[in-house]
């Protein structure tokens, strides 16, 4: 019989309620005639020794509150595991922690990775989404075997929807994170066409400048200027174009800044829409379908994870297979952080990045699988194991009844004279 | 009187016949009173006349009389009152001690009540019978009489009658009752004879030619001594306390009385008293029986 809330035994405390009831107590002197008395022996030593007064009601009491103590403790048997149990090990964690073939028990020890490989394999490399892993393991595997799952306190690999599973993990967690591999990367940012107007083309030099410091950050040389496609011609920039052209979507490049006023053209939407990457600021008017849902909290909140950009805090929608990220402030030199700042360029990587990831990072005590009993309804496991439990709860819940039933008819029948 | 007991019952007098007292001279001897006589006539002194009772033999009623005053009298004679029955009670504090378990039934209830029985038997046998009360600051007597009259007079007393106050009292107090029991008279002790005093006089008058029987009472509580739990124990008599723990003093308590009683049963035989041990649970007939029935009158 396993305990599932020890800390419930400490209503065993209470046993010393009705043990200290029961014993005899000094001030229980009541006086009595007695006439022969000359033949009562005064004795000393008697005093002293404790006596238990009724001690088969004290027996009852004690049962009771045992009982109920038990009770507390939530007690449950164990279902009957007739294979081995396994552990699956997610990559992240610190490879120390898994013990030696021969300090493992009888448990089976693989990976959470495709194909389960045994532990003593060498780590496999990250890649498939951890809970789809899971969810396979628990439709592998027989119904009554223990499964027990040690994740990093930083798990990726996740997909939007919780874990459910069919049976009981033991899920324990370890410190550490899944590999950033599991992540993928920010996009590609070495071509990004720009389309100022007159009011943001003096932002031209450091936006450029800043993918000038992307380039060379990446393997890849310094190369051709960007495309910067101003609004009026002959403003000094490298290509120059008409006006018509302006609305141009990007020839060469995954990712737009456009920081025009007015609405967004089609042609760019369409861009967009094939698998681009769109940074707007604010005075750029999006037609209602396309405007970032102010309540897309989910896609900003990843968003902002790591970094607090300030000035440069984005909302991001998914269009098609492209993003639209939109600045909530409109960019400025005189920003706080803005293009002054000597790290200006990494901050607008960042906030290119915004919305990409898809959200697959949790804290690993957040995600516990939940249980999911035949009648379809999940529990969270991370408090109490259910399910047998009820059965002993049952028994308990009768034998105290019967217990206090059988003390209080002991308590109140009429008993030959005694005392207390 | 508080307690409903103090009379006797049907059942009580249903168990009452067939008693007689008698003292142990008479009982060797041809009961002078209890037979008839064979003298006749004018040898016999007369002694007084006393109203008809059921019971009483026919050729006994003064004719003469009846046809004087229209009411039937019964001519006695002085040797047909020969038993002279005392009933000795003992009233001191210790007399006062009831059981736990029943404490409207005291000691001296049970005394009062076997009392009463033994004035029935002598009134019913014809013979005279008075009471002593023996209480810590004295006696007090109900004078030897005979008859209905004398019953009234001693249920009176009895009824009256309480105990408790002090112990037995000193022996110069005593005098009255020698001189009022005579030689030859039965003397009924009815007490816990608890006070070495008590059973001295007893051992004496017995010594002096009264017929002593002894009824040695004793509660349950004092037989058995059942109690359980710390009490703090008091003698009424003498107010000496004890703190005692009843389950550990049970069995040396036990042994101890049991062992004083046999004690005292030496000592009131040896000094030629009968005697019985009596507890108050039991009716009152039972130690009459004993000391008064037919196997007593075998042994």
């Amino acid at each position: 019989m396993n305990l599932a809330s020890p800390p419930g035994l400490f209503a065993l405390l209470a046993l010393t309620v009705p043990v200290v009831l029961h014993l005899a107590r000094r001030s229980e002197r009541r006086l009595m005639d007695f006439a022969a008395l000359r033949w009562l022996q005064s004795q000393r030593g008697a005093r002293r020794r404790l006596r238990v007064i009724e001690p088969a009601l004290l027996a009852l009491r004690v049962l009771l509150i045992a009982t109920l103590a038990v009770l507390l403790a939530a007690p449950f048997l164990a279902a009957d595991y007739g294979e081995r149990p396994w552990v699956v090990v997610a990559a992240g964690v610190s490879l120390d922690t898994i013990p030696t073939a021969d300090a493992r028990g009888d448990a089976e020890w693989h990976w959470l990775a495709p194909g389960f490989p045994d532990i003593d394999q060498p780590r496999p490399a990250p890649g498939a989404a951890l809970a789809s892993q899971l969810r396979e393991l628990d439709a592998r595997l027989p119904p009554g075997v223990r499964v027990e799952v040690r994740v990093p306190a930083e798990l990726g690999g996740l997909d939007g929807q919780s874990l459910v599973l069919r049976r009981r993990v033991i899920w324990k967690v370890v410190a550490g994170r899944s590999p950033d591999d599991a992540v993928r990367k920010v996009a590609r940012l070495h071509n990004c066409a720009l389309r100022v107007d007159a009011d943001t083309v003096h932002l031209t030099r450091w936006l450029v400048a800043a993918q000038t410091a992307w380039r060379a950050g990446t393997a890849e040389g310094p190369r051709a200027a960007s495309e910067v496609i101003p609004t009026t011609p002959g403003s000094g920039t490298t290509s120059a174009a008409d006006v018509a052209a302006s609305s141009e979507s990007p020839r060469a490049s995954d990712c737009l800044i456009w920081l025009r006023r007015g609405a967004l053209p089609d042609g760019i939407r369409q861009w967009v829409a094939r698998g681009g990457t769109l940074l707007i600021d604010p005075r750029t008017r999006l037609r209602p379908a396309q405007r970032p849902h102010a309540d897309a909290a989910a896609m900003a909140v990843v968003s902002r994870v790591g970094a607090d950009e300030g000035a440069l805090d984005a909302r991001a929608i998914q269009s098609g297979r492209g993003r639209i990220v939109q600045l909530i402030r409109p960019l400025d030199l005189s920003a706080e952080p803005g293009p002054l700042n000597d790290d200006f360029p990494s901050r607008l990587a960042a906030v290119l990045s915004t919305g990409l990831a898809a959200p697959e990072r949790a804290l690993a005590h957040d995600v516990a699988p939940a249980r999911m009993d035949a009648a379809g309804r999940s529990e969270s496991l991370l408090e109490s194991p259910s399910g047998e439990q009820l059965k002993l709860d049952r028994w308990l819940i009768l034998l105290a009844a019967a217990l206090f039933a059988i003390e209080r008819v002991y308590a109140l029948l009429p008993r030959r004279w005694q005392s207390a | 009187m508080s307690q409903p007991a103090l009379r006797i019952d049907a059942r009580l007098r249903a168990r009452l016949r067939g008693l007689r007292l008698e003292t142990r001279a008479a009982s060797r001897a041809l009961g002078i009173g209890q037979h008839q006589s064979r003298s006749r006539g004018a040898g016999l002194e007369f002694l007084q006349y006393r109203a008809y009772e059921p019971g009483d033999e026919p050729r006994r009623i003064d004719w003469k009389l009846f046809a004087r005053s229209d009411r039937i009298f019964v001519r006695e004679a002085e040797r047909d009152s020969s038993l002279r029955v005392w009933v000795l009670l003992d009233a001191s504090a210790s007399m006062a001690q009831a059981d736990q378990a029943t404490p409207e039934w005291c000691r001296f209830d049970a005394a009062r009540l076997i009392a009463l029985c033994a004035f029935e038997l002598a009134l019913r046998q014809g013979d005279a019978f008075g009471l002593v009360q023996v209480r810590s600051d004295g006696v007090e007597f109900v004078p030897i009489g005979t008859g209905s009259q004398q019953q009234s007079r001693v249920t009176h007393a009895l009824e009256g009658a309480a105990a408790g106050g002090g112990s037995w009292p000193a022996a110069a107090r005593l005098r009255p009752i020698w001189e009022r029991v005579h030689a030859g008279d039965l003397l009924i002790m009815l007490g816990d004879h608890f006070d070495d005093a008590a059973v001295a006089l007893i051992e004496q008058l017995s010594r002096a030619g009264r017929d002593v029987a002894s009824v040695v009472m004793t509660t349950v509580d004092e037989r058995d001594f059942a109690f359980e739990g710390g009490w703090l124990m008091r003698d009424p008599e003498t107010g000496r306390e004890l703190l005692t723990d009843a389950s550990s003093a049970r069995t040396r308590f036990r042994a101890d009385f049991a062992a004083a009683r046999a004690a005292l049963s030496r000592r009131l035989a040896a000094a030629g008293i009968r005697s019985t041990e009596s507890v108050i649970d039991e009716p009152a007939d039972a130690p009459l029986r004993r000391l008064f029935g037919p196997r007593a009158r075998e042994a």
